[in-house]
């Protein structure tokens, strides 16, 4: 097993590398994605399978489907636009000014890593050993596996805002696409009608995929209270069957409608709702009442998943797109197809065509004039 | 060494070489269309290999049904997509075409 432990290692940095140095973007998601998946793979080898799980699940598979439907709205607009230009490329005192600071960068993280090496090196042993800790208070957090218990009892805070910073970004996302969409309709359009008509077997091999995955994604959330699973990894797979929806061209988030909206903050309510009514009767907040935490869990647990996975979905499909830089658009067509007519065809008629005649015929009748 | 683990031994390896087959041509054939042949066709042929040689260590029918429900997904997801990625690259070479001749 050391062997394979050793490959996947390796693997992981040179997938690493290969990421940042490919010149192709494609390539480089490509890489990316593989990067999570042995990422995944190492998590597991490591004992970890909920963070497996979670990197697979979100790390490789919802980022990787995020980059790549990034990179083809930049194709789309390469093509529009003639990508040759020289002006584009910054100068070379601003490329010194660039690697500078990235130096700069890179020489102070580097040094805030070893001193925070040094630091943990030089603390003595904690006293506790957590995974004891947890262990032992297990019994009154209302759900058998541990992961679950510190992710929604022990340190339910933490997760209360990340769930919050999800909704941050999505209402932030969308409040883009509708500025976007407000100020040119015809983006809009645009992305309405960008999907043409799905083969016929990818539509029936989504039909035979949703039910799946959705039932995954009900039992990983299940699971999660006994076994590795939980609400962020059943709500990527939520995402990722809206995904797959969406290309059988059945779209649940297409309009930003009431219903999507509170679906989008149902997690962040509840959870809310449960953490903020124990101090009605004086308790502090996010304390569950005795015997209710295993319900509660669920219940958070439920709503949490149904919101993930509308909030990863809908930061796919109401991701703003990208408005081509004015500047850029005009000068190229000027400079570009109208240059070239200009000096090529235009002007070889110039200096051949008509030039020929006019030493030749001509030349020719004024010699007859002179005889 | 009893029969049954040179039966596994078996099946695993001829499931590995397959894979390594397909490998090689997607790194050595010439263009998008037989890179997805090689890939498509040799490695889930491999990938039927390994789960056939991997069904016997499995202790309970539930795990023999996941890893075969696995396999099934795999070759239809891996079908599927082939024919997604030759559609788009016939469609594109055929526009192609009709630029070069205009």
């Amino acid at each position: 097993m050391m062997w394979f432990d050793l490959a996947l290692g390796l693997g992981l940095i040179i997938a690493a590398i290969g990421v940042f140095r490919s010149e192709d973007l494609f390539r480089a998601v490509v890489l990316f994605v593989t990067f999570g998946i042995l990422l995944a793979l190492t998590w597991l080898r490591l004992q970890a399978p909920d963070l497996a799980l979670a990197e697979a699940a979100i790390g490789a598979g919802i980022t990787g489907v995020l980059l790549l439907d990034t990179l083809g709205v930049f194709r789309q607009h390469e093509q529009d636009i003639n990508p040759r230009s020289s002006s584009q490329l910054p100068d070379i005192s601003r490329q010194w000014a660039a690697n500078v600071l990235a130096l700069i960068a890179c020489i102070s993280a580097a040094g805030l890593l070893a001193w925070s090496l040094f630091n943990t090196l030089k603390m003595p042993a904690p006293h506790h050993n957590l995974v004891t800790v947890v262990e032992a208070n297990i019994a009154d957090s209302g759900v058998s596996h541990g992961i679950t218990a510190v992710l929604l009892n022990f340190r339910s805070y933490d997760t209360l805002l990340e769930v919050a910073v999800l909704l941050v970004a999505i209402v932030i996302g969308i409040g883009l696409r509708e500025r976007v969409t407000t100020s040119a309709n015809a983006t809009s359009d645009e992305g309405q009608s960008k999907l043409s008509e799905p083969p016929a077997l990818l539509t029936s091999l989504v039909r035979l995929l949703l039910p799946l995955l959705l039932i995954t994604a009900i039992f990983v959330l299940w699971a999660g209270s006994t076994r590795p699973g939980g609400a962020f990894q059943a709500g990527a797979l939520i995402a990722a069957a809206g995904v797959l929806a969406r290309l059988g061209q059945i779209d649940i988030a297409a309009r930003v409608t009431t219903m999507l909206r509170l679906g989008l903050t149902l997690g962040v309510f509840i959870f809310l709702i449960v953490a903020v009514s124990p101090m009605l009767t004086g308790k502090p907040f996010l304390t569950y009442p005795a015997g209710w935490e295993g319900t509660l869990i669920l219940l958070i647990e439920f709503m949490l998943t149904i919101s993930i996975g509308l909030i990863l979905l809908s930061l796919f499909i109401q991701a703003p797109r990208p408005r081509i830089p004015a500047p850029v658009r005009n000068a190229i067509p000027a400079t570009g197809p109208n240059a070239i007519p200009a000096t090529g065809p235009n002007a070889i008629p110039a200096t051949g065509r008509n030039a020929i005649p006019a030493t030749g015929p001509n030349a020719e009748t004024n010699k007859g004039g002179d005889q | 060494m009893t029969l049954l683990n040179i039966f596994q031994t078996l099946f695993i390896t001829i499931g590995c070489l397959f894979f390594l087959i397909g490998t090689i041509g997607l790194l050595r054939f010439p263009d998008v269309l037989t890179r997805i042949h090689a890939l498509t066709k040799a490695d889930n042929l491999g990938l039927g290999f390994i789960v056939i040689g991997l069904i016997p260590s499995m202790s309970t029918a539930a795990d023999i049904a996941k890893l075969i429900v696995c396999w099934v997904l795999i070759l239809a997801a891996s079908s599927v997509s082939a024919f997604l990625v030759a559609n788009q690259h016939i469609k594109k070479s055929k526009e192609f075409k009709d630029h070069d001749v205009v």
